[in-house]
């Protein structure tokens, strides 16, 4: 696997075999470690010495709490689709990806830390009551402009079921103590 | 694949919602940074600081990123930024845009005699660093030193390097790749972590 | 007399009994029922992982019937804490940084392994449905099941199906090219009689003396007329909700209707449109999620599903007000 990563950093992969050694970089602690200590080895050999410089698990912590950043899909790769239509380019967190509603609802309300602020409902559902104060939009090409798609998928992860059409009048909200 | 290719698909990566794929730009690029800011800010805690912050803005203007440069080249103009803005918060002078703007940066690289502000004990650590890692190279057998010279050194790609040697590609690439796990291995306990302590 | 007799059986057996009353049999069909039933009928906790296109999360799920009740406790493993607590149809999220419950009757939503959207019955129309190898995973006998698409519309999936329970232990979607692009998997599972009445208890809920509670009143939602139609709908798709919703942000009320083949699901937004509104259509996609804009008119209509960006387009561009 570390010879994988050996060749990946002296360019000497073509782009499907450098996709996987990328996958080991950063799948395992020990491909991190090789690709670290392979770049610094070639930093002392060339300018005759290289301090010891780790952010990089700080950076990540802090990125941690980053929504996820998404461009639109490089051309390169996917030259028909991405001619076909203009490209957006949108944020999005994971989490929202995988468990949808409930846990973005959560995370908004702590990232505000304020109480939440009822809107108004006429009539239909009310999916959030608390409204993200960042909104993340990314400055970009205005011709681009991104969009808050986490609002979406969040709406579209929790496709009412036929069963939560049902009338729900006589139920009473749980109170806790 | 050359390095800047390398670079573009990692951030292609990250741009599609790869974090780790970012990661791995921090990792190759911190100590560069690193020592680019240092020539801005002095003292050592505040390097860091700044260069946490520019990876981070770098986070978040990924998006637009459209590889028109190199991407070390990006980064370093947002380091330089970050480092004004941080002098300008601290009431100091910052450097003005001609002494250290993008052309600088582009040709940081290469950029040598840039460690003059360290403190001591860091200076005894970079010193122990390239003391170990020139050890390890000197005890190397010859053809894996050969190889990893004229790759790290001198650039050459495997094929140059195969052809200089005379031997296949694919001894090319697994001497240089067994050079670096031998070096590394003496490096870790100088670098004073453990496989598992450091992530 | 068989019914009476379960209740003297521990009510964390029942699903597992239930589920390994059905023999294995030669039907894909026959998998995909169990599949469906074992995700909502039977007990299990275990870790999986989620991945779409290259984004990656990692959650903690355990369900169970207690008492009769579906009880199910989720928590993604990544981020601030919280876990969501699921009790029948209510669900609720422990915060504990915030110090917040969160009890919200409007939201229901479902997780893997209950990936289905409707009955599996239907699946037949779209997908060509063939049972693949049997592979050992998680020290578990597991059956490969093959959805092949019969149009370019839907994507491919691959199912892997506990052989004792139908519980899926695996599910991959794979693109045109047979590339897989999303994926959930169990890293671990305990099943059946194994699961603790515990795992379904909320646990954060000790680590915070008092409690926000923010609790809203779920309306009802039956019979929205959104007033947009979609004309062209994709083969095999079938309308299964239609809401008006408000999401935050925006003062007017978001139109949302949703498709789906049993499987794969896209929800149709139409809104007013911002200032400035966008001029063009435009489209992303991440994984198997597609995302496709139109203005229309004074509106903005949004489609997002896990569908191919085609797919998206073509319903996305029939959108209209109905007469």
């Amino acid at each position: 696997m570390n010879q994988e990563i050996s060749s990946l950093m002296d360019g000497e992969l073509d782009p499907h075999a450098s996709d996987r050694a990328i996958q080991s970089c950063t799948g395992c602690p020990e491909g991190k470690q090789a690709w670290d200590e392979y770049h610094l080895i070639g930093e002392v050999m060339r300018d005759g010495g290289a301090r010891r410089f780790d952010i990089a698990s700080a950076v990540m912590a802090k990125l941690e709490q980053e929504p996820t950043v998404l461009a639109p899909r490089a051309s390169r790769r996917f030259p028909v689709r991405a001619q076909a239509f203009g490209r957006i380019a949108f944020a999005a967190a994971a989490s929202v990806a995988t468990i949808g509603a409930v846990g973005w609802i959560a995370t908004q309300g702590m990232s505000t830390g304020s109480a939440p602020a009822t809107m108004a409902s006429t009539g239909g559902v009310t999916l959030q009551a608390n409204v993200p104060v960042e909104q993340v939009v990314l400055k970009a090409d205005p011709a681009y402009a991104a969009i808050e798609v986490n609002d979406y998928l969040a709406a579209h992860r929790q496709v009412p079921t036929p069963d939560q059409y049902r009338t729900v009048a006589a139920r009473q909200a749980v109170r806790t103590r | 694949m050359s390095d800047r290719e390398i670079d573009q698909q990692l951030v292609e990566k990250a741009q599609r919602g790869d974090k780790r794929a970012f990661e791995l730009l921090v990792i190759k690029y911190q100590r560069k940074l690193e020592r680019l800011l240092s020539r801005v800010i002095r003292d050592q805690g505040e390097v860091e600081d700044v260069a946490q912050e520019a990876f981070i803005k770098a986070y978040r203007a990924l998006p637009n990123f459209r590889g028109d440069s190199a991407f070390y080249t990006w980064l370093y103009r947002i380091g330089i930024n970050t480092a004004k803005n941080h002098l300008i918060a601290l009431g100091r002078r910052a450097p003005t845009s001609t002494e250290y703007g993008a052309e600088e940066a582009e040709s940081f690289e290469d950029a040598s005699g840039l460690r003059d502000m360290n403190t001591p004990e860091s200076m005894l650590a970079t010193k122990q660093i390239a003391q170990t890692v020139n050890d390890a190279i000197e005890a190397l057998p010859e053809e894996l030193r050969t190889a990893i010279t004229l790759r790290e050194i001198d650039g050459l790609s495997y094929e140059e390097i195969a052809q200089i040697m005379n031997c296949p590609i694919g001894t090319v690439r697994s001497r240089i790749f067994r050079a670096r796990e031998a070096v590394a291995e003496r490096l870790r306990p100088q670098l004073g972590t453990s496989k598992d302590q450091r992530w | 007399m068989r019914r009476a007799s379960r209740a003297w059986l521990p009510a964390l057996a029942f699903g597992f009994t239930a589920g390994a009353q059905a023999a294995p049999q030669d039907e894909p069909l026959a998998w995909l029922q169990r599949a469906a039933n074992a995700a909502r009928t039977s007990s299990y906790s275990g870790t999986f992982v989620h991945t779409n296109g290259e984004r990656t999360s990692t959650v903690r799920i355990a369900h169970a019937i207690i008492d009769g009740v579906e009880q199910e406790r989720v928590e993604p493993l990544e981020g601030e804490p919280h876990e969501i607590v699921r009790r029948g149809e209510d669900m609720i999220c422990y915060f504990p940084e915030a110090k917040t419950m969160r009890l919200d009757k409007r939201v229901s939503a479902r997780y893997f392994p209950s990936i289905f959207r409707g009955p599996p019955e239907a699946l037949a129309e779209n997908y060509t449905l063939r049972l693949g190898n049997t592979e050992r995973m998680l020290g578990l006998e597991c059956q490969w099941i093959r959805l092949d698409p019969k149009d370019a519309l839907r994507f491919a999936q691959r199912l892997c199906a506990e052989v004792t329970t139908g519980l899926l232990l695996r599910a991959r979607t794979l693109n045109e090219r047979k590339q897989p692009i999303e994926q959930w998997t169990f890293t671990d599972i305990k099943l059946g009689p194994q699961v603790a009445r515990s795992d379904v208890k909320p646990t954060l809920q000790s680590r915070v003396k008092s409690w926000i509670t923010d609790s809203q009143p779920r309306d009802e939602a039956k019979g929205v007329d959104t007033g947009w139609a979609v004309t062209n709908i994709p083969a095999g798709y079938r309308k299964i909700g239609e809401v008006r919703r408000t999401l935050p942000g925006r003062s007017q009320p978001v139109s949302q209707i949703i498709y789906s083949d049993g499987l794969a699901s896209l929800s149709v937004f139409v809104e007013l449109a911002g200032v400035p509104a966008r001029p063009a259509e435009a489209a992303s996609e991440e994984g198997t999620t597609s995302f496709f804009v139109r203005p229309a008119g004074d509106f903005v209509v949004t489609v997002l599903g896990e569908v191919p960006i085609a797919t998206a387009q073509q319903i996305g561009r029939s959108v209209s007000r109905r007469p």
